[in-house]
This record gives structure tokens, C-alpha cells and sequence, in this order.
């Protein structure tokens, strides 16, 4: 054998999996669970410590190729890796953008190379100018299994719908930044109570309330399915709701920090607070929480979206967008596990099992025969956020100096240890 | 009673007259700007300074021309300017439509102005080279080869070419071009 893990909680609820056992890995699988384990080249003691089946991150920008000083595919990978996440899937909006096969074969060699499984998503419209559509059959060769034009909306609708119609037959996810940039107007936080008392220009909730609903009704249209990026307000949670309540096929995602903070935070001025969607109100927090616990959200993703601190220094220009890859888990954890507002069962879900369920991927599973995808965990850790650090190249997350319960320990994958605490 | 019933009439329609005449402006102006979502990519073909090329006369005063990314442009005369405002480009009948207001040009340039507001600019010769990027890099459009083009302006109001045309011939010296700038930057919001 080359790898046991001793004394471990293996916590897997799609295999119905919750106890105290050991576990043999071998020739990148799960050789045996429980029993007499035969001798191993390493043998970890993982008294304390829980396992999840990897995790998977569906919103993701690594900035490569392109914008290689905010992050590259690798240093990417090493915070995807210290934050217990095994598969990731890349948006498009890198330089140039991803819209050619030529594109998505410079991504998925450099992935392969992570020890991660590294996807990328590709635009829905050529250069993401909402103009023309992209070539599906060419990235679809290529490897492509969804398309967004994330970091923006395809403002012509005709367009979005034609794309919605093609995902029915090329079997294509279809995923929406649902933000209406005409609202939008400049605004770069909430519209609200903060961005008067601070005078600046605010994002009003209905930029992102109207791309949702509008999203939802063109899928209808066509009979097909339809991902909402990361929703925000409490009207986005309302229609999502309301349309999976008439069977509308509409899933949907949020990120830890539109559950954990409000606007509230850009009192400071600091634009590491700064992301698309902002931070909203209470109602809004409130809504998100609600949304996941009762399963109209379905995945948590980080929007992992590095930016350089010079980039992040002037409050007004600095562009949207935080870190989250390390801090995600823990944030889950220590704020739906350890506030008594969840088990475990719901976070693997929303981390591992459904983001790959969404997207079409065969799941991660820990049963012996299996691939070895593990996120190792100490559940009651507590650790403060130190930017400096994260393994990210850049180190604009909203958490800084944020007190956590739950760290990641190890993380396998292809039965590797690809990411030990020390 | 009659009188007073006609000088009514007559102010309604000068009333009328004069809101016509004013519709059709402001659609000539809004209709006119340039769209700063589409056409970039014609817009990058012309943009840059382009200065004109004659003879051996070293007092000559040179014309020149200059067209931005997001649609306007500026026509000199030696150091004076003597146009500016918004342009639109026909790739296909290889024209260049100015608008103008009419504060906006001199008395030399008024001839080539038709109706106060619109001039057209035909090109030719207009070369140009996109250089091939390094993989992730930024893409250049270089017009490093000292592309020239000739530029024709006619008076306006001459449809058979009776009247003077100007004729330039202008080169664009070392001149690169981002087309990845902070107006088309992508992580802008995500
Ligand atoms: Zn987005
Ligand atoms: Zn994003």
C-alpha cells in the first residue's frame, strides 16, 4: 500500500458513510476501508480529523493565460489544493479569452500538470462581446462541457436564448453572470444605505433580480437548463425558488461571503470588500442562509477572483472580485456546522456532490474501488485568516483576520498527497 | 377676427417648421455618435495620427489627421486645429463619415461641411498589420511599416467633382495599439 490513513471520520452521505476507520490508498484508489490494514510506504495518524470526498469548485478564475501577476494555473492549484479542493472549473475571461479550442488545449495541458483536476468553462459569445456566438462543436471537441460569459451578462437576449437552445442538444451547461449592466451604471457596490452615506455609485438589487428571472424564462422557452452564478439578493432566491416550485431546470450557487457579511463591511473604503454581485443587506444575508439550508441553492463556490493589492488600492477604481479558494470550507463550517445551523451532510453536498451533479461530472465517492479524492479536515481548529499567508498570488480576501473553526489538514487526490498543513 | 385667425395660423406652423428642424438635428446627433459598444474593431484600423507627406517645402503647413478607439476624431492644419468630433467608418465603400457641431471647425474647413454638420472622408492605400501575439499576451495591431493613406476631403455640395477636393497623402510613423485596455479588460468584474 502506499498510503493509510489511520483513525480518520469518513464522512461520505452519497455512499451513506459515517464512522471512525482507516483507509488503504493504492495505484490512485481506494483499496480497502476498515479491517486489517496491511503494511504502507506512509502511515498517517488522522485521530480528530474528518474526510470528505474532495471537494469541487465551480466558479473559479485563475487568470491564466493573461493576467498572469493576479494568478496562474499553478499558483491557483496551490490554493485550490490548501483549501481541500480537488476539481476545479475556470471561467473564461482571461486574455484572450476563452473562446477557442487553442485556448481551452493551453489551459487543460497546464492543468494536468496541477495534480488537481482542473476544467475550464468557455465563453458563450466570442471575446464575451454578447455579438456572435462561439463555435460549441469546436469547444465541445475540446473538451468543453459549459459556457458562461461570466464577469458579464450576454446582454442581447436573442443571443443567451439561442445559446439555451443549442445546450439542449450539445448537452452543455449553461451558466449566467446575471447582472443588467444598463442598472448596473457604474455602480460598484450595493445601491442602499451604505453607498448613500458614502456617495458613491450603487449597483441597484434589480440588476440582478431581472437577469435571473429573464435567464430562467428564456431556459423555459427551450426546455433547457440554466446555472445562476452567484446569487446575492433575496429576490433571485424568490424567483429561483418559485421556478424549481414549477419545475423550472434552474440550479444555482453562492459564495461564503454573501452568507457571512453585508455591505456594512464597505464602511471601510476598502475595496478588498469590493465583488460582483456586492455584498447586500441583512434581508439579503438572511435570504442566501435560508436559500441554502432549505436546498433552493445548490452549490457553494468561492468566485475565486484575485486581484494585485496596487490593483486593489484605490477604493472607486479598483476592479470587483476577492480570493476565497483557502478560506471556504472553514468559512462554511464555522458558520452553518459549528452555528448549529447544519450537519455535515448539507456541505458535502453543496461543496462536493452536487457542483460535479450540475455540471455532469461522475461523482467523487469514498468507497473502496474508488478514485481517492479526499478533503481531510480538523473540524474544530480555529485559525485566523492571515493574507499573507494564503498561497494565492493575490491576497484580496474579505476574510482577513477572520477567526475560523475548521482547517484543512490534507488533501488527496489521484491518491496523492497533493496539500499537507504543516 | 379673420386677421387674428391667420397670424395664428401663421405662428403654428413656423411653430412647427422650427420643431421639425430641431428633430432632425438632434436625430442627426444621436444618431450620429458613435457606438462605443460595436465597431471597435474598424475604429482600430484608422486610429492613431496620421501625418501628411509632401514634397521638399519645409514651411509647407501639413495636414493631419487623428481618429480614436472611441470614435472621435481631429483633422489639423499645420499647429492649428480645425476640426473635431465624432466619426463612423464604411469600411465597405471605404469612407469616413464626420459629424461636427458647428463650433467645432474653422473657416477653412466649413467649405467640405455639408448641411453645418456632416463631412465624409474617402480612404485608400489604408494598410495596416496585426501583429501576431505571443500566446496570452497582449495582441497588437503595429502599424510599425509607415502604413500611408490617402485621404480625400470634397467641398461640400459638389456631387461630380467640379469643385476643389483636398488630397492627402499621410503616413502614420511608429504607432502600436492596445486592444486589451482597461475599457475591454474582462476581470474588470469577476
Ligand atoms: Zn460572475
Ligand atoms: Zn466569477
Amino acid at each position: 500500500m502506499e498510503l493509510i490513513l489511520k483513525n480518520l471520520r469518513a464522512f461520505d452521505p452519497q455512499t451513506g458513510l459515517d464512522g471512525v476507520t482507516d483507509i488503504a490508498v493504492d495505484g490512485g484508489r481506494i483499496a480497502q476501508i476498515g479491517g486489517e490494514m496491511p503494511p504502507a510506504d506512509r502511515v498517517i495518524d488522522c485521530t480528530g480529523l474528518t474526510a470528505f470526498p474532495g471537494l469541487f469548485d465551480m466558479h473559479v478564475h485563475w487568470r491564466d493565460p493573461g493576467f498572469t501577476e493576479k494568478e496562474d494555473i499553478f499558483t491557483g492549484a496551490a490554493a485550490a489544493k490548501a483549501g481541500g479542493v480537488t476539481g476545479v472549473l475556470l471561467m473564461p475571461n482571461t486574455k484572450p479569452p476563452v473562446d477557442s479550442a487553442e485556448t481551452v488545449k493551453y489551459i487543460t495541458e497546464r492543468g494536468a500538470q496541477t495534480g488537481i483536476n482542473v476544467y475550464t468553462s468557455a465563453c458563450i459569445t466570442k471575446g464575451m462581446k454578447s455579438e456572435e456566438l462561439c463555435d460549441y462543436d469546436e469547444l465541445k471537441a475540446a473538451g468543453v462541457f459549459c459556457i458562461t460569459d461570466d464577469g458579464r451578462p450576454v446582454e442581447n437576449a436573442e443571443l443567451m436564448r439561442q445559446a439555451l437552445e443549442l445546450s439542449v442538444e450539445n448537452g452543455m451547461c449553461v451558466s449566467s453572470h446575471c447582472e443588467d449592466l444598463k442598472i448596473i451604471n457604474g455602480g460598484i457596490i450595493n445601491k442602499g444605505r451604505v453607498s448613500e452615506a458614502l456617495g458613491v455609485k450603487g449597483m441597484d438589487r434589480a440588476s440582478e433580480d431581472y437577469i435571473t428571472a429573464r435567464e430562467i424564462a428564456l431556459a423555459a422557452s427551450c426546455g433547457a437548463h440554466i446555472h445562476i452564478c452567484h446569487v446575492s439578493t433575496r429576490g433571485s432566491v424568490n424567483i429561483i425558488r418559485a421556478a424549481k416550485a414549477y419545475g423550472a431546470n434552474v440550479t444555482c450557487e453562492t459564495a461564503p461571503h454573501y452568507f457571512t457579511y453585508t455591505e456594512d463591511k464597505l464602511m471601510s473604503r476598502d475595496a478588498d470588500y469590493r465583488m460582483s454581485p456586492p455584498l447586500r443587506t441583512e434581508d439579503d444575508r438572511q435570504a442566501i442562509e435560508e436559500a441554502l439550508l432549505d436546498g433552493t441553492i445548490d452549490a457553494v463556490i468561492t468566485d475565486h477572483a484575485p486581484h494585485t493589492a496596487e490593483q486593489k488600492a484605490d477604493f472607486l477604481k479598483a476592479p470587483n472580485g476577492v480570493v476565497g479558494l483557502e478560506t471556504s470550507l472553514a468559512a462554511t463550517l464555522t458558520h452553518f456546522y459549528h452555528g448549529g445551523k447544519c450537519g455535515l451532510d448539507r456541505i458535502v453536498r453543496l461543496m462536493a456532490v452536487n457542483p460535479r451533479k450540475i455540471l455532469g461530472l461522475p461523482p467523487v465517492k469514498i468507497a473502496v474501488g474508488e478514485s481517492a479524492e479526499l478533503c481531510i479536515f480538523d473540524p474544530n481548529e480555529r485559525w485566523t485568516v492571515v493574507p499573507e499567508k494564503l498561497h494565492s498570488k493575490s491576497k484580496n480576501t474579505v476574510f482577513k483576520g477572520e477567526t475560523f473553526t475548521g482547517r484543512v489538514k490534507y488533501t488527496v487526490c489521484g491518491g496523492k498527497i497533493v496539500f499537507e498543513d504543516m | 377676427m379673420k386677421v387674428l385667425k391667420g397670424f395664428l395660423r401663421f405662428i403654428l406652423v413656423v411653430v412647427a417648421i422650427v420643431l421639425i428642424f430641431a428633430i432632425v438635428i438632434i436625430c442627426t446627433y444621436v444618431l450620429g455618435s458613435p457606438n462605443t459598444d460595436t465597431g471597435t474593431e474598424s475604429r482600430n484600423i484608422v486610429s492613431g495620427p496620421w501625418t501628411e507627406v509632401v514634397g521638399d517645402d519645409p514651411k509647407a503647413e501639413l495636414y493631419s489627421f487623428d481618429f480614436n478607439q472611441s470614435g472621435e476624431f481631429k483633422i489639423a492644419k499645420g499647429d492649428k486645429q480645425i476640426a473635431d468630433g465624432w466619426f463612423k467608418i464604411d469600411e465597405k465603400s471605404r469612407k469616413i463619415k464626420l459629424l461636427m457641431l458647428p463650433s467645432h471647425y474653422t473657416e477653412e474647413f466649413a467649405p467640405y461641411v455639408n448641411y453645418k454638420v456632416l463631412s465624409e472622408v474617402s480612404f485608400s492605400n489604408l494598410k495596416f498589420q496585426i501583429k501576431e501575439a505571443e500566446f496570452g499576451k497582449d495582441p497588437e495591431i503595429i502599424k510599425d511599416k509607415e502604413p500611408t493613406v490617402s485621404f480625400l476631403i470634397r467641398e461640400a455640395g459638389d456631387k461630380e467633382g467640379s469643385g476643389e477636393t483636398l488630397v492627402m497623402n499621410c503616413k502614420m510613423y511608429e504607432y502600436t495599439l492596445d486592444l486589451y485596455s482597461s475599457e475591454h479588460d474582462l476581470t474588470r468584474n469577476a
